[in-house]
C-alpha cells in the first residue's frame, strides 16, 4: 500500500511524460541512424537501404584526414587534461581547508561556466598573436585549447573518488614505510584508476565533439571530423556525413558501455 | 634473564616528555609525560575525547606534538615522517588495502623498504600462519570476515618487525564473542614477538585483561599509572575509581598515620584500616573506596563497620548485587558470588551489616 501509494511509478502522467522524454531524446537519433543507410541522394528522402556512404565516408579522404586529425587531438588533449584534473584535483582534496578553496575550484572548472565563443574569441586573438610571434602553426594551439577546456571534465569524476576515499589508507602506507611518491604510486593511483580512466574518457569525447572553440582555433587545412562536417552543410549535403555522425555515435556508446563495466567491476 | 634479551632483539622504548597538542583553541594532550618500557603490552585508557588517540598518532608521527618531544629508544623521533619510524599501527578501521590480496596487503611495508622478494614471501608465510590465516594468501581482502581483516591488520603491521607496535581500538568493530577471542591471540603475539605493544581503547575491561600497564586519561591529562591491579584496586583518585568498575564512595576521617597505612573513621563511628597513594599523606577529612566485591553483607552485630537497609537485590547470575542505603544515607553496593542457588538470603527492607577485611579501602587523591 504505502510504497504503491508514493512509488513515482504510480503519479498520474508518469507513463505519457516518460513515453514523451524519451520520443524527444531518441527520435531524432533514430532518425539519423536510418537515414546514414538511406540510398538516396538527399538528405530527407528514403530511398532504400544502403551501406554505400559508410563506405564513401571511410574512402573520403578529406574524412580520412579530418578523423585522424581528430584523433589525435583528442588523445593527446584528453591525456593532458587527465594529467592535469588529476594534479588538480589531489592538490584540492589532500591539503587542509584554505582560504579561496572555492575560488579554486571555480577557476578549475571555468570552461564549464564561461561560454564557449567567448573562450573561442579569446583564443582566436592570444593564439594569432603567437602566431605572428613565433611562426608555429601546427596542430598544438588546438591541442592546447581542447586540453584547457577537458580538464574540468577530467577533474570532476577524479575529485568525486578522491573525496570519498577513505584518507587512513594513505595513511596506513605511509605508516608501512612508504614514501610520499611510493604511497601515490601504490595506493593513491590504483585505487583512483576507475575514476581516472571515467575522466580520460570523458575529456575525450568532448574533445572529439568539439566545433565552437576548435572553428576559430584552427588554421587552414586543420579541420577536424565536427568542423569538416559543419563545412559540408555549407556546400551541398549529402547522406554521407549521417553516416560519419552515425559512426560516431556508435564510438561514443562503445565508450560509455565501456565506462559502465570498468565501474561496475569496481563494485 | 629472559626478558632482558627479548627486548634487546625487538622492544623500543617510548618516551612521551612533556606532550602538549593544541588543535587550535582546543588542547587534546595537555602536558603528558610518560616511559614506555622495552617489551611490554602498555594501554592508553580514557573516554573518548581524553587525547589518548592524539597520543599515539604522535608516536605514529601522523601528529607533531605542540610542545615536547617523543622518544624512542632514548632517541628524539619528534621529527621523522611515519615513513621513516619504525613503528607500525593497527588501525580502527584495519586500513586494508582493497585493491591487494592477503598476502600483498601483508608484505607492503617489506616491500615498501626494498627487502628482497624471497624475504618477503617467506615473512609473509610466516605472518600467515601466525595470525592462523594459512593458505588464505591469495585472497582479495574485501572477501574477509570482519576478524579476519583485523588478523590481516595485525600481521601488516607485525611483518616489518616494528619497534613498537600501536593499536588503536582494533576491536572495537568485532562483536563480543570474537573480541574476547582476539584480546588472548593480541596478548599471545606479543609475548611471541617480543614487540613493545601501544594499545589504545575505552574499554575498561580490555585493559585489565591484556596489559601489563595502565596509563588512564582524562581531558588531556594522564590520572594514573599502573598495573591493572593498581589501578582497580588502588585507585589514586576519583576518577580512576569511578571510570574502572563499580566501587562504593565513603566519606571518613583520617586518625592516625602510620607505615603507609591510614586508620580512618567511618561515618559509623567504625574505624578501619586503608591504604593511600604514595605521592600523599592523608589528614583531616578524605573519601575512601572499597570496591563491591571486597564487602560482604549479614546480619548486623555489634562489630560491623557499616549498618543499613537493603533497598534492592539485582540476580545476575553469577552475582547478586545488594544495594544498601546506610545509616548516614550513602549508597553502597555489595557484590555477592552466588556460589549456591536460591535466594541471596536478603529481602528489601532488612537491616543489614557490611563488613570488609582489613587491606581493600583505599583512600583517594583530594
Amino acid at each position: 500500500m504505502f510504497r504503491s501509494r508514493f512509488d513515482i511509478k504510480s503519479q498520474p502522467g508518469f507513463g505519457f511524460i516518460t513515453l514523451f522524454t524519451f520520443f524527444a531524446l531518441y527520435l531524432p537519433i533514430g532518425a539519423l541512424v536510418v537515414y546514414s543507410f538511406n540510398d538516396a541522394e538527399s538528405l530527407s528522402q528514403w530511398g532504400g537501404f544502403s551501406g554505400r556512404w559508410f563506405v564513401a565516408a571511410w574512402q573520403n579522404s578529406a574524412v580520412q584526414d579530418a578523423a585522424i586529425r581528430s584523433l589525435i587531438i583528442a588523445l593527446w588533449a584528453a591525456s593532458l587534461a587527465t594529467v592535469a584534473a588529476l594534479m588538480a584535483a589531489l592538490a584540492t582534496t589532500r591539503t587542509a581547508p584554505y582560504r579561496g578553496q572555492t575560488l579554486k575550484y571555480a577557476m578549475i572548472n571555468q570552461p564549464l561556466m564561461v561560454p564557449e565563443i567567448v573562450t573561442a574569441v579569446a583564443l582566436l586573438i592570444v593564439f594569432s598573436r603567437i602566431k605572428v610571434w613565433t611562426g608555429y602553426s601546427g596542430l598544438g594551439y588546438l591541442v592546447l585549447a581542447h586540453t584547457a577546456f577537458c580538464i574540468p571534465f577530467a577533474y570532476l569524476p577524479i575529485r568525486a573518488r578522491l573525496e570519498s576515499m577513505d584518507l587512513t589508507l594513505e595513511r596506513a602506507a605511509a605508516d608501512l614505510y612508504a614514501s610520499r611518491w611510493q604511497t601515490f604510486r601504490h595506493v593513491t593511483l590504483p585505487l583512483l584508476r576507475p575514476a581516472v580512466i571515467a575522466g580520460f574518457m570523458l575529456a575525450f569525447v568532448i574533445s572529439l565533439d568539439d566545433v565552437v572553440i576548435t572553428e576559430f582555433v584552427k588554421s587552414g587545412g586543420q579541420d577536424t571530423l565536427p568542423t569538416y562536417m559543419l563545412g559540408q552543410l555549407r556546400r551541398e549535403t549529402t547522406p554521407e556525413i549521417n553516416a560519419i555522425a552515425t559512426v560516431f555515435l556508435a564510438l561514443s556508446t562503445v565508450l560509455v558501455v565501456i565506462f559502465f563495466f570498468i565501474n561496475r567491476k569496481k563494485q | 634473564m629472559t626478558e632482558s634479551r627479548t627486548t634487546a632483539a625487538h622492544g623500543g622504548a617510548i618516551g612521551l616528555h612533556g606532550i602538549k597538542k593544541w588543535f587550535g583553541n582546543f588542547q587534546a594532550v595537555d602536558n603528558v609525560t610518560l616511559d614506555i618500557r622495552p617489551n611490554e603490552f602498555f594501554t592508553l585508557l580514557g573516554p573518548s575525547g581524553c587525547g589518548k588517540t592524539t597520543l599515539l598518532r604522535m608516536i605514529a608521527g601522523f601528529e607533531m606534538p605542540t610542545e615536547g618531544q617523543v622518544l624512542l629508544d632514548g632517541s628524539d623521533i619528534s621529527g621523522l615522517l611515519p615513513n621513516q619510524r619504525p613503528v607500525n599501527t593497527v588501525f580502527q578501521n584495519y586500513a586494508l588495502f582493497p585493491h591487494l590480496t592477503v598476502a600483498e596487503n601483508i608484505g607492503f611495508g617489506l616491500k615498501m623498504l626494498g627487502r628482497p622478494k624471497a624475504e618477503i614471501t617467506s615473512v609473509v608465510n610466516d605472518m600467515l600462519k601466525l595470525v592462523h590465516l594459512d593458505g588464505r594468501g591469495h585472497n582479495p581482502v574485501t572477501q574477509l570476515s570482519g576478524g579476519q581483516q583485523q588478523r590481516v591488520a595485525l600481521a601488516r603491521a607485525l611483518a616489518p618487525r616494528p619497534k613498537v607496535l600501536l593499536l588503536d581500538e582494533p576491536l572495537s568493530a568485532l562483536d563480543l564473542k570474537l573480541r574476547k577471542s582476539m584480546q588472548i591471540e593480541l596478548k599471545r603475539l606479543q609475548l611471541e614477538t617480543g614487540i613493545t605493544f601501544v594499545f589504545v581503547t575505552h574499554d575498561q575491561e580490555e585493559a585489565l585483561t591484556m596489559s601489563d600497564r595502565i596509563a588512564v586519561m582524562s581531558a588531556g591529562t594522564v590520572r594514573q599509572v599502573g598495573s591493572p591491579w593498581d589501578i582497580y584496586d588502588r585507585p589514586a583518585e576519583r576518577f580512576v575509581a569511578d571510570f574502572i568498575g563499580e566501587t562504593n564512595f565513603l566519606s571518613a576521617d583520617v586518625v592516625s598515620v602510620a607505615d603507609n597505612r591510614a586508620r580512618v573513621r567511618l561515618s559509623s563511628g567504625a574505624e578501619i584500616s586503608a591504604s593511600f597513594p604514595a605521592d600523599v599523606t592523608p589528614n583531616g577529612s578524605v573519601t575512601v573506596v572499597v570496591r563491591p566485591e571486597h564487602a560482604r553483607a549479614g546480619a548486623p552485630t555489634g562489630t560491623s563497620a557499616l549498618r543499613g537497609v537493603v533497598h534492592d537485590i539485582v540476580y545476575l547470575g553469577t552475582d547478586t548485587h545488594v544495594h544498601v542505603r546506610l545509616d548516614d544515607g550513602t549508597a553502597f553496593m555489595v557484590r555477592q558470588q552466588n556460589a549456591r542457588s536460591g535466594h541471596c538470603g536478603f529481602s528489601k527492607g532488612d537491616t543489614v551489616g557490611i563488613d570488609f577485611s582489613d587491606d581493600v579501602a583505599q583512600i583517594l587523591r583530594d
